[in-house]
């Protein structure tokens, strides 16, 4: 209706067309579900009529009776009409069943029948599929009686039921022989080993099942008719056949040995028999999923070739993807084992070569994405299992970039720059700043968009400052600065960001200025000379955040210029031992001078630097720029008792009294910062005495203009009042 | 209103000369009992076994083999019941008794009371022949591969030629070609008579299928296996029949029936 309203072109009316097709499809599927459920709904109440009879025949003893009532219900199984999901219902309905025919069984047993002559008898049903599934139910309680042994039973068994070809009959039929021979395969420890045969009876037992189900289940596939359908099918039957493989792992013969040497190569053997798509991908799976990591682990190589060389259009990455979320959580819980192991496998040159060939030879056809899924879990196992190898990580980002190289651009939808992302914030989480080191990393980070980079370059502030790492190198510093470019600098095309974002991530970029840290105050100063560049090429809205942020660690450079002052003596003798950090190797002044200063720092330059920060916040924000004069007062008063920098010191103080009294309006405010003013002067010794004088009589000036009605209020002007001539005094 | 009776001895009383040799005794008894009549008239009292074979469908190529009498009484009158005592003691067993559905081979004891102004009386009563045969001396297998140019090749093998009731038939049936779709395949045990008809001197056969066995479910393939394990003590099978085979048909779709091959072997009742 939509569509007609607003008479779009073909392109549309072909979609509405497509709609009405598929709501076509789905009425008829509809009419042909109801039929389904009719025939089902039949069958069912024959069973259970069937049933009745039987279980009344069984109180009475009568097992010739019960024998044919079962018959009748178990020819209820034969439902040629029946879809895989309803044949499912029915089965399970006989199956309970059949579980009291069971008992009945061993009740003639425990009666004194000869269980020879039941499991014979059970074989004159003419149809095959009750004759077989009652062969199954005797065969069963045959077992238990230990008359015989096991392993003979079992054989004669899976004999007998190749007898049903019929896909969907046979494998329901051998997973109901599965699951009747459950404990009664011969196992190291329990009571049907020895007499009854050995794990390995069991073993290839449940592998001849297997390969029988695995051809049932491929021939379920039939002619190209109905293609779609029949791999749904298929599909929700997987289970069945994955029975067996659980079955194999559950058992305790199969030691790592075993698996090694016997299991996997039969299990490989049953998968590359057939090209059959499904059942290769499922089988594979099941082998990942049903034994322990550690055997899969000692066994990565065959894993990793075999997967690689199923037919192609496997998703094989689903399953190294698989293999490796497993590993990488065994890698979690195991830290001993896991160092042991790798110390004797290469693992992750195994992994690296298998997926550079996957990617090799599927990366034409194969979208970005799927390829950057592996690339992504190859990484995360990768972090878990090697925890400090940053060289691996950067081959893998390298592996990614070559990949990316190839691509157009046009490849790069939502879902692979959300994987590159991801690659690259993954490793922060445990490698942190020293993603730094990876030269691969920028690389990579090219390909994304502003947007991704900027929520990349968060999570890397993020991480920086949760681990509190120290900023003491100039050259990390650099490069995490080119990292976080996107924070720093805005771009063109950007749209609007909500202000709290903006704010929370200026917040982090000030943050890190205050990670910076060195023993050495050249350093430092450097350091922070890189952080002002951008700083300073940046916007006001940025700058609002971070020069904040910069004046302080300033200033802080200042008290750690006035300590290393004091204490020169002490550095120039411990000069060349004492000097903090790896950032000696890159130094490329010679020793000696290390002990001293370099000649461009000094306080008034580091003043200097404060002041012009100061003025561009107070040029903007008056209220700002008043409490940041006031503290370059209080750390110049700190480091200048000689009070060299007098002239200096006035003109910032006249910088904050002139906003004062121009920019601030507000009488409230007015009366707040004058009282801040106050506060601070109280302990500035900065001033000369004739500056002291000139700035103590203006303040107590715009003192005497604020009129206030409440006493306590007019108390504290005239109490800072009475402060500054005190001060003047003792000035 | 004339009640005849013949009545055999108990087993035991059945004399065996050696087992070698197929020479039976027949003794019995034959009662006469007069009912409301008091009195009989007749021209002679003879009993007979008759060995006969019936053409069913063909009364007319029916024939005795094999006839022997004696005479119980020679013309006169019976005033009161009688019983006779009879044996026929050299009596050779040329064949087994079988009632087939189109061929009968019976053997009985007939006692006829000849009359002259009324029909003679004629009471048969039947009795069955056994040739218990010896175990055959060669227990050979079947195989045999036959199929259908181009659709099914199958090749299938039994464990025996031959088989008692309380056996067991085991065998395997192997797929070597599979290009039709089979549906299912079940043995069957056919009975088969053949009998000369006296026309036209030719051989007729007739089948009956007595029983059916299905031993796959589903279309297998190329190169399977299928087990095949029938024991006969589950089928209702008698001594009597002498030429029983087995054959194994293959029903595919559309429903066509296709009876693919043919094992002939005899049933016999074990020693």
């Amino acid at each position: 209706r939509c569509v007609q309203e607003t008479g779009i072109n073909a392109e549309y009316m072909g979609i509405v067309h497509q709609i009405k097709q598929s709501q076509k499809v789905f009425l008829e599927g509809q009419t042909m579900d109801d039929d389904q459920e009719i025939k089902l709904e039949e069958r069912r109440k024959t069973v259970r009529e069937q049933a009745y009879y039987m279980k009344k025949a069984i109180d009475t003893a009568n097992l010739r009776d019960a024998l044919r009532y079962s018959t009748y219900m178990l020819n209820e199984l034969k439902a040629p009409e029946l879809s895989p999901k309803n044949y499912y219902i029915l089965y399970m309905q006989v199956f309970d069943e059949l579980r009291v025919l069971e008992s009945a069984f061993r009740e003639e047993y425990r009666r004194g029948r000869r269980m020879a002559d039941l499991y014979e008898s059970v074989q004159y049903a003419q149809n095959i599929i009750p004759r077989l599934y009652l062969l199954v139910t005797a065969g069963a309680v045959y077992i238990e009686t230990n008359e015989v042994a096991a392993k003979d039973i079992l054989n004669d068994l899976l004999e007998m039921i190749k007898g049903v070809q019929h896909p969907l009959r046979g494998l329901f039929l051998r997973y109901y022989f599965l699951k009747m021979c459950k404990d009664k395969l011969p196992d190291e420890g329990n009571e049907y080993e020895g007499e009854g045969g050995t794990f390995k009876d069991a073993v290839s037992i449940i592998l001849g099942n297997l390969e029988e189900m695995n051809k049932l289940w491929i021939r379920m596939q039939g002619s190209s008719s109905n293609r779609v359908k029949r791999e749904k099918e298929r599909i929700d039957l997987k289970v069945l056949v994955g029975e067996n493989i659980v079955r194999l792992s559950g058992l305790q013969g199969v030691t790592l040995e075993i698996y090694t040497q016997e299991v996997l190569p039969k299990l490989l053997e049953i998968i590359s028999s057939t090209k059959d798509v499904i059942s290769q991908q499922y089988l594979m799976e099941c082998i990942v999923t049903a034994f322990p990591d550690e055997y899969n682990l000692k066994n990565l190589n065959t894993l990793l070739e075999r997967t690689g060389s199923l037919n192609p259009n496997c998703d094989i990455k689903a399953i190294y993807i698989s293999l490796m979320d497993r590993l990488a959580d065994f890698s979690e819980e195991n830290k001993s084992e896991i160092e042991n192991i790798t110390q004797d496998m290469d693992i992750f040159q195994m992994f690296k070569t298998n997926i550079d060939n996957i990617i090799e030879e599927q990366g034409q056809t194969m979208e970005l994405r799927k390829l950057l899924d592996l690339q992504v879990a190859f990484l995360n196992f990768t972090l878990k299992t090697y925890e400090k190898r940053t060289d691996y990580v950067n081959q893998i980002l390298k592996s990614c970039v070559v990949l990316c190289e190839k691509q157009s651009s046009t490849s790069f939808d939502e879902d692979s720059l959300k994987n590159i992302v991801k690659l690259l914030t993954y490793p922060l989480e445990s490698l942190s700043i020293t993603i730094l080191s990876m030269d691969e990393y920028p690389n990579l980070m090219n390909y994304l968009p502003f947007t991704k980079r900027k929520e990349v370059a968060v999570k890397i502030c993020q991480a920086v400052i949760s681990t509190r790492h120290p900023l003491n190198n100039l050259t990390t510093v650099n490069q995490l600065l080119s990292f976080i470019q996107p924070l720093l600098k805005e771009e063109q095309s950007f749209g609007n960001q909500e202000p709290y974002e903006f704010e929370g991530e200026q917040q982090l970029v000030a943050r890190l200025v205050h990670l910076v840290e060195n023993n050495h105050p050249d350093k430092v100063f450097e350091i922070l000379n890189a952080f002002r560049q951008p700083f300073e090429a940046a916007d006001e809205k940025r700058q609002f955040y971070t020069y904040p942020s910069l004046i302080f660690a300033y200033i802080r450079l200042a008290r750690q210029l006035k300590i290393y002052n004091e204490t020169q003596g002490t550095y120039k003798k411990a000069g060349n031992a004492e000097e903090g950090g790896e950032e000696n190797e890159e130094e490329s002044e010679p020793q000696e001078t290390q002990a001293y200063l370099k000649p461009e720092l000094n306080f008034k330059v580091v003043f200097e630097i404060i002041r012009k920060l100061a003025d561009s916040i107070a040029s903007g924000n008056a209220e700002l720029g008043i409490k940041l004069y006031l503290d370059i007062l209080q750390i110049i008063s700190e480091c200048d008792p000689q009070r060299e920098h007098d002239e200096f010191s006035y003109e910032i103080a006249e910088a904050a009294l002139t906003l004062y009294e121009d920019e601030i309006s507000d009488s409230e405010t007015k009366r707040v910062i004058i009282l801040q003013i106050v506060g601070v002067f109280q302990i500035l010794n900065c001033f000369s005495e004739e500056n002291y004088d000139t700035l103590v009589s203006n303040i107590t000036q715009y003192l005497s203009l604020i009129h206030i009605s409440e006493p306590t209020r007019q108390a504290e002007i005239s109490y800072a009042v009475f402060c500054l001539k005190k001060k003047k005094r003792y000035v | 209103f004339f009640f005849l009776m013949i009545r055999r001895p108990p087993r035991s009383t059945q004399s065996r000369s050696s087992a070698a040799s197929d020479v039976y005794k027949r003794q019995g008894q034959v009662s006469i009992q007069l009912g409301k009549n008091k009195k009989l008239e007749h021209t002679g009292i003879r009993v007979e076994l008759i060995g006969h074979i019936e053409m069913v469908y063909d009364k007319a190529g029916s024939s005795d083999f094999t006839s022997m009498g004696r005479e119980l009484e020679p013309t006169g009158v019976l005033f009161q019941d009688k019983t006779y005592n009879f044996s026929f003691p050299k009596f050779e067993k040329q064949y087994e008794s079988y009632y087939g559905s189109s061929v009968k081979l019976r053997y009985f004891l007939r006692v006829t009371i000849n009359r002259n102004y009324a029909t003679k009386i004629i009471k048969e009563v039947d009795f069955a022949v056994l040739v218990p045969a010896t175990e055959p001396e060669i227990k050979k297998d079947i195989q045999m591969e036959v199929g259908i140019e181009d659709c099914l090749h199958i090749e299938f093998e039994y464990s025996k030629a031959q088989y008692h009731l309380k056996d067991v038939v085991i065998g395997k049936v192997k797929f070597m070609l599979v290009r039709i779709k089979i549906k299912y395949m079940e043995l069957c045990i056919v009975k088969q008579e053949k009998y000369l008809t006296g026309q036209a001197n030719q051989t007729q056969t007739e089948n009956e299928t007595l029983q059916k066995f299905e031993v796959m479910d589903g279309c297998p393939n190329k190169g399977d296996v299928i087990p095949i394990r029938l024991y006969l003590a589950g089928s209702d099978l008698t001594p009597t029949y002498t030429d029983v085979s087995l054959s194994l048909i293959h029903i595919s779709e559309p429903t066509r029936q296709a009876e693919i091959s043919y094992a002939v072997f005899c049933l016999k009742k074990k020693n």
